[in-house]
């Protein structure tokens, strides 16, 4: 069934959950070879909850989640789901057709580096207009209706003087205020699903504190749905219910938050928590050896396994499957497999 | 062995704004502080108050504005002229790790080429034979491979390129290195072992460092001292043992209590939840009285009027705020 309204192929469902995504591949094309970024990618966002994507510089994070949104370059992108519904709808991704992703109906985005992502030339209200503006019909959007929309998203995200801010051109702004004119482009549509990439990691803590507060607020009084992606561990651990750990474009755990945190279970996870410098001095870990694949040409079986201090023969060449620890925590290690339980 | 290495005594830096202006940007504003030789001194504050700058002077990059730099005491002087080159002897002896390797290392040049440009100026190595071994060795110290001699920047991960930037770095066998953000570019689990590398070669090679970073946690684990930075003043400086267990200064406590922890435990070492409010304002414009006081918790009447004076409130332990 094609969705008159804005052609895209969807089907109507329930679903608990205002966001599913089941086993999500996306590649490259390149140079005679084709990159597999994203080998399987499965998320599920409930209603009002706060979901952390973590993972190093490179492990596919921002990638999938743009694919879902459907921002990435038409091109070279190749994408395939078995499963991906949004707010009771089922979208299906035909190969070789155009996916549209979930960009502009309920789901918002946040994109990374602040100052980049606004336009210098341009004052800030001019952008916010623009954005709003096309949100309304066209008919019914008179000046005084956008004016008051956007003065309702400044104030939502605690931008003082918005009158002289709507004046000012980005580069005029600190860094903390960039951040939340994006958040306020981004509520301007009333989503359902805001999607923040890395927000605040590009600033002090003392203003990514006041930054992950206001997300925080977001969830409590508008009611919307969370998608953190950030390489701070610590971040996450602030602000999400559940969290996704993802390396080389797979998800190798999943979980409620505390409980990933207090007792992680993947190799990966451990390590990249211990690499984390702690307050309680306790002097700097080691790390984690070698280097994410080239996804040109990723390693068999786990990814994982090249780096990994536990890597058995089944690692090299089978890809794990989740294994439930608990109702509310996951992971994809031979590690934790039937039949073979180690102990870490 | 406390024997003190480099001192700072009242240094100031303004930038002049371009224009009709008659207005200065005051960047650091009475700075004093001093390296103990083979220590580790931290120097922590949020963009914008003054820490590269510091960085930049102790190095030689900038002049200072007032105030000296002084290093081995009798020996070398900063000197404030700009016209005039800097004694070899400085540059030799204190050297800087930049903040970016990725933007750094100049990306036409090949890793030995990077390298043999330093051992040529200091007049270490001349032949191509001798600069081939020099350049080996340096890249075998920060636990490289030599055949990476021959590689572009572009063709290496961020943490190698921080690698061959500490290389380049120890070129003259400097006594003193600045590291201005070493880490801030990098991965969690790169950042563990570039660390660790950090500390290996401070042990090897008896190493005084000025830490620069945001990053609290990594001051915790690395640095002897800390010192904390707000718009071009020190307002606390402490053994770093103490500074985390016992902040005085509103500023230091509110800066820690915003770090994002990975655990309970940790949450138990930060001080009361102090709410982050406010940003740091332009070092143009900067407020009357104690330069912090618009977004302190604590404030009170005076804060407004008279800039407090540094106290030293336990040994070793100094604080700009007049409630400590």
């Amino acid at each position: 069934m094609v969705d008159e309204k804005d052609g895209r192929d969807m089907e109507v469902t329930s679903s608990e959950n205002l966001l599913e995504v089941e086993a999500l591949r996306v590649a490259f094309a390149g140079f005679g070879k084709t990159a597999n970024v994203v080998e399987s990618f499965s998320l599920s966002v409930g209603h009002r909850q706060k979901v952390g994507v973590v993972g190093e510089t490179g492990c596919g994070k921002s990638v999938s989640m743009k694919a879902i949104l459907g921002v990435l370059p038409e091109r070279t992108a190749r994408l395939s789901a078995k499963r991906l519904v949004f707010n009771d709808r089922e979208i299906r991704i035909v190969e070789g057709t155009r996916f549209k992703g979930l960009k502009g109906g309920g789901v918002s985005y946040v994109p990374q580096d602040p100052m980049s992502s606004l336009n210098p030339v341009y004052t800030v209200g001019s952008q916010l207009y623009d954005i709003v503006r096309t949100g309304i019909d066209r008919e019914r959007a008179t000046r005084e209706k956008v004016k008051r929309e956007i003065l309702e998203a400044l104030e939502a995200v605690r931008l003082s003087n918005p009158e002289v801010l709507l004046r000012q051109y980005p580069w005029q702004l600190s860094g903390g205020m960039q951040q939340r004119i994006l958040i306020a482009m981004a509520i301007t549509r009333e989503p359902q699903l805001l999607v923040g990439d890395e927000p605040g990691t590009a600033l002090d803590v003392t203003i990514q504190d006041q930054i992950l507060r206001l997300l925080n607020d977001l969830v409590k009084d508008h009611g919307v749905s969370i998608v953190i992606i950030t390489h701070n561990l610590g971040v996450i651990r602030l602000l999400s219910d559940r969290v996704t750990i993802m390396y080389a474009g797979c998800v190798v755990e999943e979980g409620v938050t505390t409980q990933v945190f207090e007792d992680p279970k993947h190799p990966y996870t451990q390590g990249l928590l211990d690499s984390i410098p702690k307050l309680t001095g306790l002097g700097i870990a080691k790390g984690i050896r070698g280097r994410i694949p080239d996804y040109r040409d990723p390693p068999p079986g786990c990814r994982f396994h090249p780096r990994c201090d536990y890597c058995m023969t089944v690692c090299t060449d089978t890809r794990p499957e989740h294994v439930d620890i608990s109702a509310a925590h996951s992971v994809a290690c031979y590690l934790y497999s039937d039949g073979v339980a180690h102990e870490c | 062995m406390n024997a003190k290495i480099l001192g700072v005594e009242g240094l100031e830096k303004e930038f002049a704004i371009r224009g009709r202006t008659q207005r200065r940007v005051r960047a650091v504003r009475n700075v004093s502080f001093e390296l103990q030789a083979g220590k580790t001194l931290g120097l922590v504050g949020e963009s914008g108050s003054g820490k590269t700058t510091t960085g930049y002077v102790i190095q030689g990059l900038y002049r200072p504005t007032k105030g000296s730099v002084w290093f081995r005491k009798e020996n070398i002087e900063l000197i404030q002229d700009e016209k005039k080159p800097l004694p070899e002897k400085w540059c030799r002896h204190i050297q800087i790790v930049l903040q970016n390797p990725g933007a750094s290392l100049n990306p036409s040049r090949t890793i030995a080429q990077c390298l043999a440009v330093p051992l040529r100026a200091f007049g270490i190595a001349k032949k191509r034979r001798e600069l081939r071994k020099e350049v080996s060795e340096l890249l075998e110290m920060v636990n490289l491979p030599s055949d990476y001699s021959k590689k572009y920047p572009g063709a290496l991960s961020g943490g190698e390129k921080q690698r061959v930037a500490l290389a380049r770095a120890l070129c003259g066998s400097p006594s003193v290195l600045v590291l201005d953000e070493p880490t801030s570019a990098l991965d969690v689990s790169v950042q563990a072992k570039i660390l660790s590398l950090i500390l290996e070669l401070q042990h090897a090679r008896a190493l005084t460092f000025l830490l620069i970073s945001h990053d609290l946690s990594v001051i915790r684990n690395i640095a002897d001292r800390g010192m904390i930075m707000y718009l071009g003043e020190i307002v606390e400086t402490s053994d770093t043992i103490e500074l985390f267990t016992s902040p005085m200064h509103p500023y230091t406590k509110m800066l820690l209590s915003s770090i994002p922890v990975v655990s309970e435990g940790e949450e138990e070492l930060k001080p009361a939840r102090v709410l982050s409010r406010g940003e740091i304002p332009s070092s143009i414009d900067t407020p009357t009285g104690c330069c912090f006081h618009p977004r302190c918790a604590e404030r009170v009447h005076e804060c407004a009027e008279n800039v407090p004076e540094v106290r030293e409130v336990r040994p070793g332990h100094w604080v700009k705020c007049i409630k400590a």
